[in-house]
């Protein structure tokens, strides 16, 4: 008998510490969904504007997202020629759901529609942009606690000694797959956190030299160029633009992409 | 008993000797009178000095002034030396005299009055050529033990044109550091930053040797007229000699001296701009002389997707004035053309910077070409315009939309790189199209709503989702020290027990014990020890204690009695032998299990 209950034991547990905790919380609520209906309804009849109010009212007011509703929402912007906007609502898809294949390819087209100012990202940096921060993360340490529990069973179980090559194989390819989500994950909750990251939605924007309506422009930003957010001064702010370049914008030009704005009843007590 | 009269004797030897030290009585020097002209040639306004030496005699009665034809001569004073060499002591005076060139000429110091040793006498006649310096004329300074100078390549200049400037610090002894100079000019003109390299070299000014300290920079001529350059200032900090306990020896201590010095000032004429033969793409500020290259990319794109413009100008003249090369298209409004930006990139040393452009034009519309792009500048050399045009460069633009995705946006640009001398290769890009027109159309999936997420190290479920690993691990951890230290401790040596009775007891019935006496009766009294214990152990009756002691006693005896002693080695009869062991098997069955 190769495996003795204990290891059997053993062998579950490892199988449901590496499933667990990754299915997303399903959620379903009538309201929202009899909303989506109509606004798809709208959509497919040309009527955006509809559209675009009953997805916004699906993303805004209520507190569980969805990546298609943000989609279709950034489609009715697009159709209804706002495409700054449009492309602040597929970031934000990306945001849930990096790897989204409708968004990439509406962004390609919107590329060759638009010349917004994008950064490039190069490197590491381009894979760890295919995740989410917390996929990175879920993944590193799942990765190290497999690496410690090969190295911990190669040790102390030794009816399995003739395995022990094959443990820390395996203990050390997770380890450096544990580095690199890890190291990917702390990247993304830093240099390349969403958070920082803004849209611009205005049409005819500029990037200012300082502060002050009559400053010299520094860059013409057609809508949807992205921005990194460098300092925040209440009706100003200064932003990092594409090619190193740093300037200053009105606030109401540009959307965070991340978080959510909140929704329009706590946003109105506020 | 009489005082000794040596401390008189030695006073008096001290007086003797002080007294033909410094009395004005000479013994075996002969009196001489030397004249020594210092500066024979001297600008107008400039001092040459007249030294009369007199050695070993009285001299006196020297004029304070004395009249010249086109000289100031003046008395300065006197320095007496006195000096005591091989026992023999001579006086020597300098008497000073200051000449000031008044008027250009060779001219004549008259012979000076005096009385020596009660004579008169006079000096001889000298002659001294004063001259008129030119302006800025270096030796002006140089009777100052430090100075600083201003000095400029050309005395007219174009506007718009930077001409080189430098300045100089001379000093007599080393200059340690100089700090930024604050030079003064006129409106009309623009004093660049100075270089923090400093040029050091020693020369000589008029008869000095100068250590010279210079920095190097630019001045541009902005509006035409007359720029005035100068006077600067600057703060030098100089290694002076210094002699901080009087004792002469100024050569041993050196300290650093700030000193503040102000340059002389330049008269520049700035010469307007010809109008004749001025390109249309000049402008202001562009004179000097320049080439200028370009680098375009990518070569092959969309209408709409941006191309990286990178233009370079490099040569001689203000990189900082100038302005981006003018994009000349037939048509501009097939073009979408973004702000440049300016970025200068110093030279390396001796050689001149250049000056880079970087610009986003977007093409609205297939075209054939990249427009040449032209800069207009003033050569201040040969007085004429020149223009510098960039050949078209070929593009390959598309209408339709299937390239975009080989394109990048203006911030991202990517591609080949096109430089618009080296022969490039036009085939097209092997990628496969992708064929779309417009966004994709919307999901009209189930409506799937989830919770946002939340920071993986603040969501419950992250942690949650850490346990049956950690209990896991950890009870791997905790169940594998626990058996490595029950294996250890299952491997430590015991104590030796003690003997117990009935191997002592079996000792007695061996045949080797029983041959001889002492080893028999040493076995018997081990056994009763052994006994004594149990008995102790087991809290027997005294009496089981008290017959054990007394057979102990009694062993004791045999074995070191009297008897023993005389024969050790005669072994005990059987008989012996046998009581022993009864009693013993009898006071060990007495005791309890």
């Amino acid at each position: 008998m190769p495996f003795s209950l204990c290891n059997r034991l053993i062998l579950a547990g490892l199988a449901a510490f590496l499933f667990a905790g990754f299915a997303p919380v399903s959620l379903s609520a009538q309201e929202p969904a009899v909303l989506f209906i109509t606004a798809n309804t709208a959509y497919e009849n040309g009527d955006y504007a509809t559209a675009e109010a009953n997805y916004r009212q699906i993303a805004e007011q209520y507190r569980n997202v969805s990546p298609d509703v943000f989609y279709n929402l950034g489609n009715s912007l697009f159709r209804l020629g706002r495409p700054g906007e449009a492309m602040l609502w597929y970031q934000r898809v990306l945001v849930l759901q990096p790897d989204h294949p409708e968004v990439q390819q509406n962004l390609k087209f919107l590329r060759s529609q638009i010349a917004f100012l994008e950064f490039e990202a190069t490197g590491l940096d381009s894979w760890w942009l295919r995740f989410t921060a917390n996929q990175l993360g879920g993944m590193g340490f799942a990765a190290l606690w497999i690496a410690l529990i090969c190295l911990v069973t190669m040790v102390v179980i030794r009816s399995w000694r003739t395995w022990r090559p094959v443990f820390l194989l395996a203990a050390v390819c997770f380890l450096v797959i544990a580095g690199f989500f890890l190291w990917g994950f702390r990247a993304r909750m830093t240099r390349l956190a969403v958070e920082n990251r803004a849209i611009v939605t205005a049409p005819d924007v500029s990037a200012l030299t300082s502060p002050l309506a009559d400053a010299k422009t520094v860059i013409e930003l057609p809508p949807g160029s992205e921005l990194r957010m460098v300092e925040d001064r209440g009706p100003w702010v200064r932003v990092e633009i594409p090619g190193n370049i740093r300037g200053w914008l009105r606030a109401e030009s540009l959307q965070r992409i991340w978080p959510l704005p909140p929704p329009a009843s706590q946003s109105s007590a506020s | 008993m009489s005082r000794s009269p040596r401390p008189a004797f030695c006073l008096l030897l001290l007086l003797g000797l002080w007294h033909s030290a410094f009395s004005d009585r000479l013994r075996a020097q002969e009196p001489s009178v030397s004249v020594n002209l210092v500066g024979k040639r001297i600008g107008i306004g400039e001092q040459a000095v007249l030294l009369i030496k007199v050695a070993n005699a009285q001299a006196e009665g020297f004029p304070e002034t004395v009249a010249a034809d086109g000289l100031k001569v003046e008395f300065r004073g006197s320095n007496t030396t006195r000096k005591f060499v091989n026992g023999v002591f001579s006086l020597e005076i300098d008497f000073y005299y200051q000449i000031t060139g008044e008027r250009e000429g060779t001219l004549t110091v008259p012979p000076i009055p005096f009385t020596l040793n009660g004579k008169a006498t006079a000096t001889a006649t000298q002659s001294i050529e004063v001259f008129k310096r030119k302006p800025g004329d270096l030796a002006i300074d140089a009777s100052k033990p430090y100075f600083a100078r201003l000095e400029c390549g050309a005395a007219e200049i174009y506007e718009g044109q930077t001409l080189p400037i430098a300045l100089t610090v001379y000093s007599r002894s080393n200059i340690h550091q100089i700090n930024p100079p604050d030079v003064q000019i006129s409106d009309n003109g623009q004093v660049h930053a100075f270089s923090r390299e400093v040029e050091q070299k020693t020369i000589e000014v008029d008869g000095y040797t100068f250590i010279t300290a210079g920095i190097k920079s630019q001045v541009t001529a902005l509006r035409p007229g007359e720029m005035t350059l100068g006077p600067g200032n600057i703060v030098a900090t100089i290694l002076e000699s210094s002699d901080p306990f009087g004792m002469g020896s100024r050569s041993l201590f050196t300290q650093t001296v700030p000193r503040k010095m102000s340059t002389n000032s330049l008269s520049i004429v700035v010469k307007p701009l010809p109008t004749e033969g001025r390109p249309a793409s000049f402008r202001m500020g562009s004179v000097g002389n320049f080439d200028l290259g370009l680098e375009v990319s990518p070569r092959e794109l969309q209408a709409g997707d941006p191309l990286s413009i990178e233009l370079t100008l490099s040569g001689e003249g203000s990189l900082e004035s100038i302005e981006a090369p003018v994009f000349m298209p037939a048509n501009k409004e097939d073009w979408r053309i973004f702000d440049p930006k300016k970025t200068i990139e110093p030279g390396e040393e001796g050689k001149p910077g250049r000056a880079v452009f970087t610009q986003v034009i977007i093409p609205k519309k297939p075209v054939a070409e990249l427009p040449p792009f032209e800069f207009g500048f003033f050569d201040p050399q040969t007085a004429t315009y020149g223009v510098r045009r960039t050949e078209p460069v070929p593009l390959k633009i598309s209408q339709d939309s299937a390239l975009a995705g080989s394109a990048q946006s203006a911030g991202t640009v990517a591609g080949s790189e096109y430089v618009s001398n080296r022969p490039v290769d036009l085939s097209p890009l092997a990628k496969p199209k992708a064929q779309f027109a417009d966004i994709l159309h919307i999901s009209t999936l189930p409506l799937i709503l989830r919770t946002p997420p939340e920071p993986l190290l603040a969501a419950k479920t992250f942690w949650l989702a850490q346990i049956p690993p950690a209990l896991l691990f950890f009870g791997l951890a905790g169940w594998g020290t626990l058996r490595l230290l029950r294996e250890r401790s299952s491997r430590r040596p015991k104590a030796a027990a003690p003997e117990s009775y009935r191997s002592l007891r079996h000792k007695v019935d061996v045949p080797e014990t029983r041959a001889r006496r002492v080893p028999f009766l040493q076995a018997v009294l081990a056994c009763l020890t052994q006994l004594r214990h149990q008995a102790v152990h087991q809290k027997s009756s005294a009496e089981s204690l008290a017959a054990i002691d007394q057979l102990s006693a009694r062993a004791q005896q045999t074995l070191y009695g009297p008897e023993a002693q005389s024969h050790p080695n005669q072994p005990l009869s059987e008989a012996e032998i046998a009581g022993w062991i009864r009693e013993l098997d009898q006071l060990a069955s007495a005791l309890p299990r």
